[in-house]
């Protein structure tokens, strides 16, 4: 991936994390704030109404110990009569009849009995005998209490008792039954208070009754025990969620449970979030737009950089980058500069030297040529005359001289035509050497017919030969035909004794490369004088046996290497010999059918 | 064709010898004039300097040349030969021992009718000659005398 993709996935990718970080973290934050928001009301509501049903507890309680300190009250529980008890039901009633929701009071004696029932106590519920939860409220001390609500068909009821005292010792109670029967006036300003959905409950703190001010209603599925600072969560009505707080109402069984959806809290906090988020993702991309541009723009100068070094790579030696900035870019652009003009400095004084060096190879060169030329024509004469005269005497003094004398003359012939053989042999080296080399594509099995059709002189010598069909090679076909003129000559040499005389021409793969192999069943050599086998003048037989000068193969192995080649023998006395050879290994063709076919 | 002059230019003396005693032992009986050099060569065919009394009007009937003179070399000569109208059309064989390339061409270009590499071996000298001989002097037909 490109430095560019790199710096644009970089940035992209930290924007968006960082976006949605912050965002996350908004949203959290804003959650909290919320819901600290939803809790300070609701509690502090909550607070509100406690006080308030503190206060209205505690003004029942006062009346019920009005009732309970009034003289008829006491004088009838201390001497118990009609006529006391028509004075206690008077005062009684006043307080039933008042028309708020007190539905009966009642006198009761120490032990609980019940002795006197104002009002009408079927509207506060059945179950008058229900007193011992509401005594059974009382401490020490305890002048007045309250008591837990209770349901009665679907009222909901409550009392509160007050002790009959005289002298510290307790003559009796009076309690006051009430109904709770609110208007839903209460819920009504809640909901304009708090906000839609909320929702009030006043209950027993053991959670068994609860009320909503108007009716018993299902209560939340909590119980009274007071939350405090934090809030409570459930979910409610089939799955929605609600935040409640809860209060204990002092000096009552009673706890009051303000509720409220979950969901207006947070929608607040979503939204925001969410707008957050969006901006935020807009940054991002604006961020990675601006990168993208950026990144094209830093990025440019290096590409820059990138393209120049490989056109200097490709030979283009003049390419320069222009400095732009005065940053690490331009302080490269400059170094680039720099080097790049120093390689084409270097790569000038190369081709300078290159150029000299070549001068001098070619005056080298013509120099040898002359030389070469003069050693060709001027060591000639003189062996021809040599050579002439010697002939020339053995022709004209025949009578005068003997076998002796004439075998003498024989071999100073034979020495002189030697070292013809010897010069034209080096000339050839030498002219190996020098002369240019023109590659092409050569038909060897061409050339090996041609060899062989040059050597066939004596028909009554037949000699087997295998040509491979179809063998190539490149090289300089010249060159390659003074190889196989050598290689096949000295086959046929040194097949010369032997009555099936075979000789081969061919080629094998070898290690993904072309090696041309030239073989005889003829008088070998020892492979332990090889390493001779190439160098000139170094002969493996005697000129008795064979003739030749030692040239040969100096002369193939000259050529091989200038085509980048290999060369190499196996042999074994009296057994043949194998010569095979490489030419320039990249580019030799496959032969297509290397089986050798008579040629 | 025993008339025929054969003009030999040949500077080594040896191969001078060897020259006319292979010519001898082929039978070939014509007369040789032998120019030492170059420019002897020149003077024999236009009848200047040394031979400055023979009439130029009958060329020889074949001129063995060698290449490696003094003074003026073969290859001068063969092209003085052939820019004159008076020996133009004769033979001229270069008898030489040189087996470069460029003086096979050049004596090809310049208008030599065959190149002949001297041999070292006597015999094949011989031999060459006889070919030599038996082609120029009696199978070839000779270009009409100028003056005919």
């Amino acid at each position: 991936m490109s430095i560019r993709h790199k710096v644009i996935l970089l940035v992209c990718g930290l924007t968006l994390a960082g976006a949605a970080l912050s965002a996350w973290m908004t949203y959290v934050e804003l959650r909290r704030a919320a819901f600290s928001t939803a809790r300070e009301r609701l509690v502090g509501v909550t607070s509100q109404l406690t006080d308030m049903l503190v206060e209205s507890s505690g003004q029942l309680e006062t009346r019920t110990v009005a009732v309970a300190s009034s003289p008829q009250i006491l004088a009838h529980l201390r001497s118990p009569g009609p006529s006391t008890a028509s004075l206690a039901m008077a005062v009684m009633d006043s307080v039933a009849r008042r028309g708020d929701s007190t539905a009966s009071v009642e006198l009761l004696a120490a032990d609980g009995e019940r002795l006197l029932v104002a009002g009408d106590p079927a509207r506060s519920g059945g179950d008058l005998n229900a007193t011992a939860p509401l005594l059974g409220v009382f401490a020490e001390g305890d002048s007045a209490v309250v008591g837990p609500f209770q349901v009665v068909a679907d009222t909901v009821v409550y009392a509160s008792a007050a002790r009959v005292s005289s002298g510290g010792e307790t003559l009796g109670y009076v309690v006051q039954r009430r109904r709770v029967a609110g208007s839903g006036e209460t819920g009504r300003q809640l909901r304009e208070l708090i906000g839609p959905g909320s929702a009030l409950f006043v209950g027993n703190a053991a959670g068994d009754v609860w009320t909503d001010l108007a009716r018993a209603v299902p209560g939340p599925p909590i119980d009274g025990t007071p939350t405090g600072d934090t809030l409570l969560q459930y979910t409610r009505n089939g799955g929605e969620s609600r935040l409640a707080a809860v209060e204990r109402i002092p000096g009552t069984p009673w706890a009051v449970v303000l509720e409220f959806p979950r969901a207006p809290v947070l929608a607040g906090a979503r939204d925001v979030a969410g707008r957050l988020a969006l901006v935020m993702a807009l940054l991002a991309a604006l961020g990675t737009v601006a990168a993208w541009v950026l990144s094209s723009r830093l990025m440019r100068p290096l590409s820059a950089a990138a393209g120049a070094a490989g056109a200097i790579a490709r030979g283009d030696y003049s390419r320069r980058l222009e400095v732009e900035a005065d940053d690490e870019l331009g302080e490269l652009a400059e170094a680039f500069n720099g080097m790049a003009i120093r390689v084409q400095e270097a790569q000038e004084r190369l081709e300078q030297k290159v150029v000299e060096r070549t001068a001098e190879l070619q005056a080298v060169n013509e120099e040898l040529e002359a030389f070469s030329y003069s050693v060709s024509h001027d060591l000639r004469a003189p062996l021809r005359s040599i050579d002439g005269f010697c002939q020339a005497l053995l022709e004209d003094a025949q009578d005068d001289l003997d076998e002796i004398g004439r075998g003498h003359l024989r071999r100073v012939r034979a020495a002189s035509q030697r070292m013809a053989q010897l010069i034209d042999d080096l000339l050839e080296l030498s002219r190996v050497t020098r002369t240019d080399m023109h590659r092409q594509r050569v038909d060897m099995t061409e050339l090996a017919h041609e060899i062989v059709r040059e050597l066939v002189d004596d028909p009554k010598r037949a000699v087997d030969v295998m040509i491979a069909p179809a063998l190539e090679a490149e090289g300089d076909r010249r060159l390659l035909r003074l190889v196989l003129q050598n290689l096949i000559g000295n086959a046929w040499k040194f097949t010369r004794d032997r009555s099936h005389p075979r000789i081969e021409v061919g080629a094998e793969t070898n290690r993904g490369g072309m090696v041309y192999y030239v073989r005889d069943n003829g008088a070998g050599f020892d492979m332990a004088y090889a390493d001779k086998l190439f160098a000139p003048f170094h002969r493996l037989h005697a000129a008795a046996e064979f003739e030749g000068t030692g040239i040969g193969l100096a002369t193939v192995q000259r050529i091989v290497h200038r085509h980048g080649g290999r060369v190499w023998a196996d042999a074994a006395v009296d057994r043949g010999a194998t010569i095979r050879f490489t030419l320039d290994r990249a580019d030799v063709p496959e032969a297509r059918h290397p089986e050798a076919a008579r040629g | 064709m025993d008339n025929g002059v054969i003009l030999l230019v040949e500077d080594n003396p040896d191969d001078q010898a060897l020259t006319l005693r292979a010519l001898r032992k082929n039978n070939i009986r014509n007369r040789i004039v032998i120019a030492n050099d170059g420019v002897e060569a020149i003077d024999y065919l236009f009848g200047t300097g040394v031979h400055a009394d023979r009439d130029p009007s009958e060329p020889p009937l074949l001129v063995l040349l060698d290449l490696k003179l003094p003074k003026v070399d073969g290859h001068q000569v063969l092209a003085k030969i052939r820019a004159d109208p008076r020996t133009e059309l004769v033979p001229v064989v270069i008898l030489t021992s040189s087996r470069e390339q460029r003086d096979l061409v050049e004596g090809y270009r310049s208008g030599a009718n065959s190149y002949v590499q001297k041999p070292v071996d006597f015999e094949e000298f011989t031999e060459a000659v006889r070919q030599l001989g038996l082609y120029w002097l009696l199978l070839n037909q000779s270009p009409p005398s100028p003056t005919t």
